[in-house]
């Protein structure tokens, strides 16, 4: 019997808690947006299964080691993003994926990529006014690059304890670009400034595809060092990508290793989704602060795109601003869309992502900062 | 502390002002270097007619085999006039037998500077002679930017009796 009753108490039934259970239903929550809605599913479901399985009572996944006895599965996967692994992997991979010739071929549109961080930086403000200590401040406002590693990186770095509330922030606002940019967008512009058909883009070659990564690091490694790990191991991707004698690490990073960390860096990001981090005021206060860091950024973004217009007699069109927040390939999916929408003949796709990927170059760089200055 | 006071206490303004001017700076020198990059590449290509004659490679190479067809002394025929000149054009056209496999690995039009560096790589021997030789029997000819290309017409082996 006494067996019976010690078997009992080790049960989940015998130790469940209110918060575990509301942790669990917003993990099954997320696991339906990311199955059902198809919302970044490649990280949702990861994130969401890995949020669940931490919220089991007595869940030994996340578990120290102790008395000899080894810790848990995700306590061990963990220190992919303790010790800052996972986030400049994933970089590796998104640079062998990036084709960079449209910002190659219209560099200007780096600056839309620029301003579009703004909003990291108005964000950081309303943080601290909030009450948040600076490094906390950062690592929210970094939400508005709308890049999630670049997010999950800076705040492992910064402020671990909020690392599961921004990264659920950062991927459900990129999961949600559709809906929030287009009216921000609408709102900026006018019909006029829609329908602005852009000039072809030039065709780039083949040395300045391979210079560009080169290029970047040597600017920006001596600029800011502090973004090396992230910014190098994008460059490094696209050397792979472009070179042309490094096709299978191209591959490889493309595939098999983006891959095997998507799944490790999803896991332990929702396993730190536990009731004791997540359900807290300071959780609802980054979702709110995250949202507003992804309209500032975008509304930055195309109000630059605007002065670009003005300051080219009229040769951009300011919806590409919009794709200045990271968030590639969505957010210049929606440009295209909006644009598309006023002028069914016009093609945005290809001018957007030139800011999409100077965003992810720019939000790389505003994290470099605030490791730097915090 | 909240509000106004606690931003003022972390320095945020400063901050703030800060990381705007490094990323807008950093991002603008990215964006006017990438802006001439092309142009830079240009100019590289066309170094041999930017630099004195003296150091042009093209010329160097002329006289490389000027010198080697008669010690520098008159120009070496189109067509071939005696038995020495006929065994000198079959050898041309060999040379250009065996060097189209190479060029074929290379973008069509394609710049000089690519092929030598190919011929390097695959140990072929009197690069720049062959490809002297090669433009003057009009088999290698300039297009456009500096950049040549092939004529495999040409390239074949003449019918001589």
């Amino acid at each position: 019997m006494d067996k019976f009753l010690h078997f009992i108490s080790q049960t989940g039934f015998a130790n469940i808690e209110l918060s575990s259970l509301v942790m669990m239903v917003i993990a099954l929550f997320l696991l339906y947006l990311g199955i059902a809605k198809k919302y970044e599913p490649l990280l949702l479901v990861p994130i969401s299964f890995g949020m669940l399985l931490v919220n089991f009572p007595l869940s030994p996944l996340m578990a120290l080691p102790d008395n000899g006895q080894p810790g848990g599965l995700f306590h061990y996967l963990y220190l992919g993003i303790e010790l800052g692994i996972y986030p400049p992997l994933i970089f590796l991979g998104i640079g062998a994926l990036t084709d960079f010739s449209p910002l190659i071929s219209n560099p200007k549109t780096l600056l839309l990529g620029a301003a579009a961080q703004v909003g990291i930086f108005g964000t950081f403000l309303g943080a601290l006014a909030l009450g948040f200590t600076a490094m906390e401040a950062g690592s929210i406002g970094i939400i508005g690059g709308a890049d999630g590693p670049t997010a999950i990186y800076l705040s492992s770095q910064m402020a671990p304890h909020l690392l599961g509330a921004i990264s659920v922030a950062a991927y459900s606002y990129m999961a949600l670009v559709p809906i929030i940019q287009p009216p921000i967008m609408r709102l900026l512009t006018t019909k006029k400034e829609r329908i602005i058909v852009m000039e072809d883009l030039r065709e780039t070659s083949k040395r300045e595809r391979i210079l560009f990564p080169i290029i970047v690091i040597l600017i920006t490694g001596f600029f800011l060092p502090t973004a090396l790990p992230l910014l190098g191991m994008l460059m490094l991707g696209n050397l792979f990508r472009e070179c042309g004698v490094t096709e299978r690490l191209s591959k490889a990073s493309q595939n098999e290793l983006n891959n095997i960390i998507v799944i490790f860096l999803g896991l332990t990001v929702g396993a730190k989704c536990s009731a004791y981090y997540f359900l807290t005021v300071e959780t609802i206060q980054i979702i709110v602060l995250g949202l507003l860091a992804f309209a500032m950024g975008t509304a930055t973004g195309v109000l630059m795109g605007k002065v670009l217009c003005k300051a080219t007699g009229g040769k951009v069109n300011p919806l590409i601003g919009a794709a200045g927040v990271s968030a590639v390939p969505m957010s210049a999916r929606v440009c295209q869309t909006v644009g598309q929408k006023e002028n069914p003949s016009n093609f945005l796709l290809m001018f957007a992502m030139g800011p999409n990927v100077g965003g992810v170059i720019g939000s790389a760089i505003a994290a470099g900062i605030f490791l730097a200055v915090l | 502390m909240y509000g106004i006071e606690a931003i003022n206490e972390a320095n945020g303004w400063n901050l703030t002002i800060l990381a705007i001017s490094v990323v807008f700076i950093s991002l603008i020198i990215l964006s006017l270097i990438i802006s001439q990059l092309h142009r830079i590449l240009a100019v590289w290509d066309e170094r041999t007619k930017l630099l004195p004659q003296n150091l042009a490679p093209e010329k160097k190479d002329a006289e490389e085999m000027r010198k080697h067809e008669g010690g520098g002394k008159g120009q070496a025929s189109p067509t071939p006039t005696s038995p020495e000149d006929i065994n000198e054009t079959t050898a041309m056209w060999e040379a250009a037998a065996a060097w189209s496999p190479l060029i074929e690995r290379l973008d069509d039009p394609f710049l000089l500077a690519d092929l030598y560096k190919l011929a390097a790589e695959n140990d072929f021997p009197h690069p720049h002679l062959t490809i002297s030789r090669l433009r003057y029997e009009s088999i290698l000819v300039p297009v456009e930017n500096q950049r040549f290309t092939f004529k495999y017409e040409r390239a074949g082996k003449p019918d001589i009796q």
